[in-house]
């Protein structure tokens, strides 16, 4: 495992309440694991602690199979972390934000020009980034993050302020560097991108994990084996449901398919965002 | 170390520069030399003199260092240092560094002015760049407990008025040994002693052995409470 939580819990200096309580999950090298929870869930105490920002923690993280409290710079060395906020000097370029950021390691890193590129932004362009859009601001931190060629890179709202165009892209660079063997660690809200992403969630509610899964395998136990079939029947559009664990049920929506003009066919399983609901009894966006 | 240092240093003199942080001192330059040009005579100029090198590094030092802090702050930019290889220490000595620079420039420009191009400047260098990072260290310090800079402003006006309270031992307005205790007492008083036609070398260099020491232990004491607030996590996105 590359990264293992076991009884974590913290609370800030000076507040009374614990805001993370006896968390225990693992991730797997070349994983994507999404951390999914409301606002205030504990996400981002979560992803400090494990960046080392934070300190004073109870129970034992291990990440790359040592005690992360023992680690040194070596640690840093081998992460990437992409924040949800443009967090760049905005007076200077693209190039030079991630040209500043790589002398601070002594590993080899990625030449900027190249990272630019691939995130399709110009990497020749002079500008301060204080002229970006946020959208090109956000694939700048991306670029920044990924310097290094982290081995555990850690993401939060990846995809935030970008057209479906370059979302899709995003995606498709973390499944690729995951592929690669990276380990990602992904916090999000966007159920869509840790759906068709995330190889497991957590779902966080209160500083508590509820559940962890692959989203499929929670789909599925949340899901009601029902068909949904609209038909027409001369103008009219009809709609009719089947539970596909009724015999009877079943051989009806069979003889529907044979005999009816079927419009559409719909299985009835829910969105991740329906687990979630259901398991937390909470919605992500409140 | 050396190498994230000398990044992170180059890193801060590029984003005061683009943030037009030697425009601002230049400007202060140029008015604190005007000043002493032409408001006053060349004996008063001299006498004076002090005083105003005290106040570039005292004053302007500390408010460029936490001016850097508050846009670092603002925009986030602090959080992605503290998740590369760069420690919280080669950060600060960074910034302060950058600072003291600009401030060492303009006391040097200053004393030309007044003084002409004097052997004296040769002491004058390493102990106004002393000086102003101890007053950096100051002012990353002060940064610390106040979350934006207009309440920075008002926190630190009491906090610089006693910074340079030793000025008031150079002008005989109180004994040396009742502002002795301040840590930039050492400073100010060799400052006006590069000014007043300089001490005894042995004397001068006992000032700079002085110097270094008081900011090494202030780099490790300012080192300590940083890392300490930054475990308290309202400084990171």
């Amino acid at each position: 495992m590359i990264v293992s939580v076991q009884k974590l819990g913290y609370s800030y200096p000076g507040a009374g309440e614990p805001v993370l309580h006896d968390l225990d999950f693992e991730i797997a090298e070349g994983e994507v694991f999404g951390f999914l929870g409301p606002n205030g869930s504990g996400k981002s105490t979560t992803q400090k602690l494990l960046t080392r920002i934070l300190r004073g923690y109870e129970g034992r993280i291990s990440v790359f199979g040592a005690d992360l409290a023992a680690q040194d710079v070596a640690y840093h060395e081998q992460i990437g972390v992409c924040f949800e906020i443009p967090n760049l000097y905005e007076k200077l370029s693209a190039k030079e934000n991630l040209d500043f950021y790589r002398r601070f390691y002594g590993v080899d890193c990625d030449p900027p020009e190249g990272l630019l590129e691939q995130l399709h932004l110009p990497a020749g362009d002079r500008r301060p980034v204080g002229h970006y859009s946020k959208g090109m601001k956000m694939r700048v931190v991306l670029a920044r993050s990924l310097v290094n060629r982290p081995r555990l890179w850690f993401l939060d709202e990846p995809t935030s302020g970008q057209d479906p165009e370059h979302a899709v892209r995003i995606r498709d660079l973390v499944r690729a560097r995951a592929d690669a063997g990276a380990t990602v660690f992904l916090t999000t809200h966007d159920m869509h991108l840790a759906d068709t992403l995330c190889d497991r969630v957590g779902f966080l509610v209160d500083g508590r994990i509820a559940r962890v899964g692959s989203p499929r395998e929670l789909k599925l136990e949340h899901a009601r084996r029902t068909v949904r079939v609209e038909l027409r029947r001369g103008e009219a559009l009809e709609a009719r449901s089947f539970e596909l664990d009724d015999p009877a049920s079943k051989s009806a929506f069979v003889e529907l398919v044979r005999g009816e003009r079927v419009e559409t066919i719909h299985t009835q399983e829910p969105s991740l965002e329906d687990v979630f609901l259901q398991v937390t009894g909470r919605r992500l966006l409140a | 170390m050396m190498r994230r240092l000398v990044a992170a240093t180059h890193l801060v003199l590029l984003v005061q520069a683009r943030g037009y942080f030697p425009h601002a001192f230049g400007l202060y330059v140029v008015m604190v030399v005007g000043a002493l040009l032409l408001l006053f005579s060349a004996e008063v100029a001299r006498l004076v003199l002090p005083a105003f090198l005290v106040t570039e590094p005292g004053m302007l030092g500390v408010m460029a260092v936490a001016a850097h802090r508050y846009l670092e702050l603002g925009s986030g930019s602090v959080s992605a240092l503290h998740v590369s290889p760069l420690r919280p220490g080669e950060y600060l000595v960074a910034l302060v560094l950058g600072s003291a620079v600009l401030a060492t420039l303009g006391g040097a420009v200053t004393f030309v002015a007044v003084l002409g191009l004097d052997a004296r400047l040769a002491w004058l260098i390493p102990v106004i760049f002393l000086f102003a990072v101890l007053s950096g260290l100051l002012g990353f310090a002060l940064s610390l407990r106040y979350r934006d800079f207009p309440r920075f402003i008002l926190g630190m006006i009491p906090a610089v008025l006693l910074w340079q309270a030793p000025l008031l031992a150079v002008y005989d307005v109180v004994p040396t040994g009742l502002v002795a205790w301040i840590p930039s007492a050492p400073g100010i008083l060799a400052l006006a002693s590069v000014c007043g036609g300089g001490g005894a070398p042995a004397a001068m260099m006992g000032w700079v052995v002085a110097g270094v020491g008081l900011t090494a232990v202030g780099v490790v004491v300012v080192q300590r409470i940083y890392q300490r607030h930054l475990h308290s996590g309202w400084e990171l996105a």
